[in-house]
């Protein structure tokens, strides 16, 4: 997928775009739909992250992170703004922040899919109710609140398993990043 | 700066998601702005989101959807990539670039409306479609605030200054985050006035139903 990514970045690759565009385009139907799209908006927001995909993919630092977490960060901020109607709440770039990367592009692009994996991994490996838990969050993008209201679980529980899901995937990705807080 | 108090992981995760409302939203990411520490947890949060969009079913597009998008690459580069906030303190105003962004002057150029002794507020507007407030609090050195709880939950960002609580001392750059069950009577430290971008989900509860009469302290 990197390397998919870096031939539009640095030869406006059409085929590379295609390839991405057949991967992630259905995917990104699925999510705008679970996200409360309606089917002709979820085909429109496809067309406008696929677009931002083309136009910023110079932007996309394989060290940083995989080339699905990217497009996830594009889709949810148009979801923000289109289905949640309120504006996404941009932290400047991490990327402005954390500064330059030593890692070559070239080692980081090989790892990048190794990141991927590891992460499906340990999503997949986590108790059925973390599991549910993060997706109800992710991809149907309900808060906390509601997602307690959904499981008739207490909020505090729902928190707590958040945490203790993102603890078991942060580990699971120590290797590839600087030790976490 | 040293941070000392970081929001839960939960709602760091809950904002990699995109989920918290605007203003919960804001006061994360002008605490993020600061924050290598918790930009580390967003950014395994958005591997999060990656794994789990990239593992999602497949739902057919338009037969065209691909060939409208090929049309349509060349004025999406025309159109220009959307400018990115450029450093943390992008406008010189001292402040994370979430709130800079919005208040665009110095804090100390804003309107402030005074809410009894020692305490204003300037309330930032928010989306129509957002619930909840985003309100800047300052309180002058050494002013007590009254014992206060909350209906939901509350993310309190320090910008300036310092105040101490049950919960310890909060300087530039902390988070408290409390919860609905938390009850609080900060008291703002001497020398300084210190300045808190506070954002609540629910209105503001008083303990004692006294203590209701303060209500009109925090314009809540």
């Amino acid at each position: 997928m990197a390397d998919l990514l870096s031939r539009v970045a640095t030869g406006r690759d059409r085929d590379a775009f295609a390839v991405l565009f057949r991967h992630f385009g259905p995917r990104l139907k699925s999510y705008m739909l679970r996200r409360g799209a309606d089917a002709e908006t979820a085909e429109e927001l496809v067309q406008e992250v696929m677009l931002a995909v083309w136009a910023k993919a110079d932007r996309y630092v394989p060290a940083r992170g995989s080339v699905a977490a990217w497009i996830f960060t594009i889709a949810r901020n148009r979801a923000i703004d289109r289905l949640r109607r309120q504006p996404p709440v941009r932290f400047a770039d991490i990327d402005d922040h954390d500064g330059a990367t030593d890692e070559p592009d070239g080692e980081a692009r090989l790892m990048e899919g190794e990141m991927e994996m590891r992460v499906r991994g340990a999503l997949d490996a986590l108790p059925d109710g973390q599991r549910r838990i993060m997706g109800l969050a992710f991809l149907d993008g309900l808060t906390q609140a509601e997602i307690a209201v959904r499981l008739a679980l207490p909020l505090g529980t729902v928190k707590s398993r958040m945490r203790l899901a993102y603890r078991k995937l942060r580990a699971s990705l120590a290797e590839y990043m600087e030790d976490s807080r | 700066m040293r941070i000392g108090h970081h929001p839960e992981e939960a709602t760091v995760i809950a904002y990699a998601a995109g989920t918290l409302d605007e203003p919960l939203a804001v006061a994360v990411a002008s605490h993020l702005a600061w924050c290598g520490a918790c930009r580390r947890v967003v950014r395994v949060g958005e591997a999060i989101g990656g794994a789990l969009l990239d593992s999602m079913e497949e739902t057919p597009l338009r037969d065209d959807a691909l060939a409208r998008a090929m049309g349509r690459l060349d004025a999406a580069v025309a159109a220009g990539v959307r400018t990115e906030p450029g450093g943390v303190d992008s406008d010189g105003l001292g402040l994370p670039y979430p709130l800079a962004s919005r208040l665009g002057v110095p804090l100390d150029h804003l309107r402030w409306r005074r809410r009894g002794r020692g305490i204003a507020v300037h309330a930032l507007p928010l989306s129509a479609n957002a619930p909840g407030r985003l309100l800047l609090v300052r309180g002058v050195a050494g002013t007590r605030m009254p014992a206060h709880g909350h209906e939901g939950a509350e993310i309190t960002v320090v910008l300036r200054g310092a105040y101490r609580d049950a919960f310890g001392r909060f300087a530039m750059g902390d988070v408290a985050e409390l919860g609905e069950d938390a009850e609080h009577a900060p008291v703002v430290e001497p020398g300084e006035d210190c300045i808190c971008l506070v954002a609540t989900e629910g209105r503001l509860r008083f303990g004692n139903p006294l203590l209701r009469l303060l209500r009109p302290i925090l314009g809540v």
